[in-house]
């Protein structure tokens, strides 16, 4: 039978080897903006590892010439200011590498026998709190790390499965910035935006009135007015005289920074459904009328007992097979974007891109063809072959 | 003659709607998305005021120190030769960069090193750093501000609505001067009368307004901004710090387009022979930059700036290309199949002696007033998208314009698409034999 479908479409070539090359290019275009859009709704998916909801943020420019004992100074009286206010839940300090503050601290050392790359920031004890981040063991910082031995630190997930993936880290000593105590291990931290992919993370902890940490991060209770913000406002211009900073919400800056990623992955998605819709139409314009064409072949296979299924399955399969072959030329092409690794991507991200367009292809092509092979079903033979 | 060609045309068109509809659909909307990106890409990359000289421009952007060690890895291995043991050692040496720093600039590092560069006409220092929280009644209005030297205004071409810039001595007086954007005047003092000479309140200075800029409609962050105030305002461990990294950028102008090259060289050159104080660090990199090729970094980060810039080039352009490709193949086998209706016009006009070319360019030029009524209903559809977009933000403080040139683009893009899909499928008919023409029908 297939081989008999493929003389049909073999005397037809002229005609199909233009459905096949517009097949093709259906299938790279679906095949690239789905890569796009796979690899960034990849990143998008691990969660965030912390809260934005409610929480507000003060970046300092504090004045070059303080002496450090008036910074912390300034910096109790804030603290003690801004959390005796009934709308504020919790209040912490980080150094400027905060949650999306655009600030970013890499480093790496072999010191340890083997290479560590890690992304670090310096946090107080109540920063787990007011950012309401997940513990998956371990402890948070407290006032016991004052008396123990050695630097506490806190890491994520991603860097304890990849580092030490099959022993339990809290306890262990690493050399990192000197010799360094791992207390616990949280979920995720993705600083840097729900787009962004979460990278080895060391948090350090930060005495409470450091003078080196220029971000406040605020937790507001829910109903929390917004007039709430001028009282900031002023009070931290009272106590931090000279102090130059300016407050934003984390989930204001959350929306600012996900709705730019998400517009090219927008525009991208509906520039391909108009392509695919564009091509649709077209392939269903073009199967109504070739079948037009063929009434007298139909009339014929009629007359010498096909039945109208077997009319109906035979152009669904010339069609399929059509398909079957753009997908494999095309996806011929396709494999090579992994192979040569242009791009830092995943494979996995171009299989599944690739798995998609076809099923997208396949689904499309039968949509075009149910209609126009059902009316080929019902031609009758006398008709047809009186016509001839 | 053309106009018998016109009004069998429409006549065609009318035949078979449900073709003339596909064909117009894929027409218009291709039409409209090459408009908006055409829009786009003008907006963001073209040279048009406050940046006319875009491409004349070499910009440092960011500055790289590092620390950098040879290691030398010994390994000892014993092998057997001639079943006498004998110790084989290799020895490895590798460049490491234990610690790496990246940022901008500092006013230091531009001051000291990049002020005299040959064939650089004009160039400016400025940081986009500062935010101003100004509250206008109990609302908060946060402000985005840029320090700037006085050259600032000669190399970027503002458009004063009123007043002007502050000069030198206004600078290197720290008078509280500042220069207010079109949007701020609004925001701030609620209306769009003039305001030069009055006050706006930063932080806790009083700064006196002397000029208002019209607006930057796109996304260069080295002229977009709501107030632009002397550099020497900044704080002062901005302008005194030593340190090589730091929160300023320079600006080039080139005396030619054909001296950006040697100039970029010489930054790099120059940077590279820098000695640093201290011992953490003995590696100074400066990357510049042509705004192209910042900007294809951006989008996908390669060392080689021009590199990056080839990457997008050809991401961009396959991916044009692959997208124009795809309604031009739909279009032509719709072509295919419509023209196949006709092969009894086409018997009888043969028959009477029209010659291929004559029916070629019947077919084309029919082709040609299909795709001209789409590309008609794609450029208002691209209106009102621009419109849309601009009117939502869509793309934030990116808006979009219809200029002339965009226009051409579109009508140039017509005809290639009217005379490409219209060929294959009218050459492939004008070829048709008249018998079989005749009997087809």
């Amino acid at each position: 039978m297939i081989k008999h479908l493929l003389i049909l479409i073999w005397n037809r070539k002229r005609r199909n080897i233009l459905l096949l090359v517009e097949l093709m290019f259906s299938f790279f275009i679906l095949y690239a903006v789905l890569s796009f859009v796979f690899f960034n709704i990849d990143k998008y998916n691990s969660p965030l590892g912390f809260e934005t909801e409610n929480i507000w943020m003060s970046q300092f420019n504090m004045p070059q010439d303080l002496d450090s004992a008036s910074i912390v100074e300034t910096k109790t009286a804030l603290l003690q200011q801004i959390s005796s206010l009934p709308e504020i839940e919790e209040v912490c300090f980080s150094n400027p590498v905060g949650p999306l503050s655009n600030s970013t601290w890499t480093s790496s050392r072999d010191d340890n026998g083997y290479e560590i790359t890690a992304d670090m920031a310096a946090v107080d004890d109540n920063f787990a709190k007011t950012m309401g981040i997940k513990l998956v063991s371990g402890k948070w910082f407290s006032d016991e790390d004052k008396l123990s031995k050695y630097e506490p630190i806190v890491i994520n997930k991603k860097m304890k499965d990849l580092y030490w993936p099959d022993t339990t880290v809290i306890g262990k000593v690493i050399i990192w910035q000197g010799e360094q105590e791992i207390i616990g291990v949280m979920e995720n931290y993705k600083y840097r935006g729900e787009f962004d992919e979460e990278s080895n993370m060391i948090l350090q902890r930060f005495p409470k009135h450091s003078d080196q940490s220029p971000n406040l991060i605020m937790r507001l209770s829910e109903s929390a007015s917004p007039e709430i913000e001028v009282v900031i406002n002023n009070i931290i211009r009272q106590t931090a005289k000279g102090w130059g900073f300016s407050i934003f919400s984390l989930e204001t800056e959350r929306q600012r920074r996900s709705r730019s990623n998400w517009i090219p992955i927008i525009a991208l998605l509906s520039i391909c459904g108009f392509l695919i819709f564009n091509v649709s139409l077209g392939l269903f314009g073009i199967l109504v009328y070739n079948i037009k064409k063929r009434r007298s072949e139909i009339g014929l296979r009629r007359a010498i007992g096909a039945s109208p299924g077997s009319i109906s399955y035979q152009f669904i399969m010339e069609i399929i097979l059509i398909t079957t072959f753009s997908i494999i030329l095309s996806a011929f092409f396709a494999i090579q974007l992994p192979l040569m690794g242009i791009f830092d991507v995943e494979t996995s991200v171009y299989l599944r891109a690739m798995l998609f367009s076809a099923l997208i292809l396949y689904s499309l092509v039968l949509i075009c063809t149910i209609y126009p092979s059902q009316q080929a079903s019902l031609v009758h033979p006398a008709t047809a072959l009186h016509e001839e | 003659m053309l106009i018998n060609y016109f009004k069998l045309a429409l006549k065609v068109l009318n035949r078979r709607k449900f073709f003339t509809f596909i064909s117009l659909f894929g027409i218009s909307l291709t039409l409209m998305i090459l408009m908006i990106i055409a829009a786009f890409l003008d907006n963001e990359l073209g040279a048009h005021a406050p940046v006319s000289n875009i491409h004349q421009l070499a910009f440092i952007k960011s500055v790289i120190k590092s620390k950098v060690q040879l290691d030398t890895t010994y390994t000892y291995d014993t092998t057997y030769v001639n079943q006498t043991m004998v110790l084989d050692s290799t020895v490895s040496t590798r460049e490491r960069r234990p610690s790496v720093s990246q940022s901008s600039a500092s006013f230091h590092l531009l001051d000291t090193y990049f002020r005299d560069l040959s064939h650089v006409e004009n160039y400016t220092f400025y940081a986009a750093i500062a935010t101003f929280d100004v509250f206008v009644g109990n609302k908060k209005l946060p402000l985005s501000g840029i320090y700037t030297d006085h050259q600032y205004w000669q190399v970027f071409d503002f458009t004063f609505l009123e007043g002007g810039p502050y000069l030198k001595a206004s600078i290197e007086n720290q008078e509280q001067v500042v220069v207010i954007s079109e949007e701020t005047r609004r925001s701030y003092f609620g209306s769009d009368e003039e305001v030069v000479g009055k006050n706006i309140k930063l932080e806790t200075k009083n700064y006196k307004i002397v000029g208002v800029v019209k607006n930057v409609n796109n996304s260069r962050s080295f002229v977009r901004s709501d107030v632009y105030l002397p550099y020497t305002h900044a704080r002062s461990v901005l302008l005194t710090d030593k340190d090589v990294l730091g929160s300023f950028e320079g600006a080039f102008l080139a005396e030619k387009k054909s001296h950006l090259e040697s100039i970029k060289s010489e930054i790099v050159s120059k940077a590279l022979r820098i000695q640093l104080p201290t011992n953490d660090y003995n590696l100074v990199e400066v990357e510049p930059n042509t705004y192209t090729e910042g900007y294809a970094q951006n989008i996908h980060y390669h060392e080689d700036a021009s590199k990056s810039e080839w990457y997008a080039l050809l991401t961009l352009g396959g991916l044009l290309g692959l997208f124009i490709l795809l309604p031009t193949l739909n279009l032509i086998n719709v072509n295919v199949t419509r023209i196949l209706e006709r092969s009894s016009e086409i018997g009888v006009r043969k028959s009477f002696g029209a010659t291929e070319g004559n029916l070629l360019f019947q077919f084309v030029f029919e082709n040609i007033i299909l795709t001209f009524l789409g590309g008609i209903l794609g450029f208002f559809l691209a209106y009102f998208m621009i419109d849309l977009i601009n009117d939502t933000n869509a793309l934030f403080e990116i808006k979009l314009s219809f200029k002339t040139s965009t226009f051409f683009y579109s009508f140039f893009i017509c005809l290639l698409f009217g005379i490409v899909s219209g060929l294959i499928p009218a050459w492939r008919m004008s070829k048709l034999n008249i018998v079989t023409a005749l009997k087809q029908s």
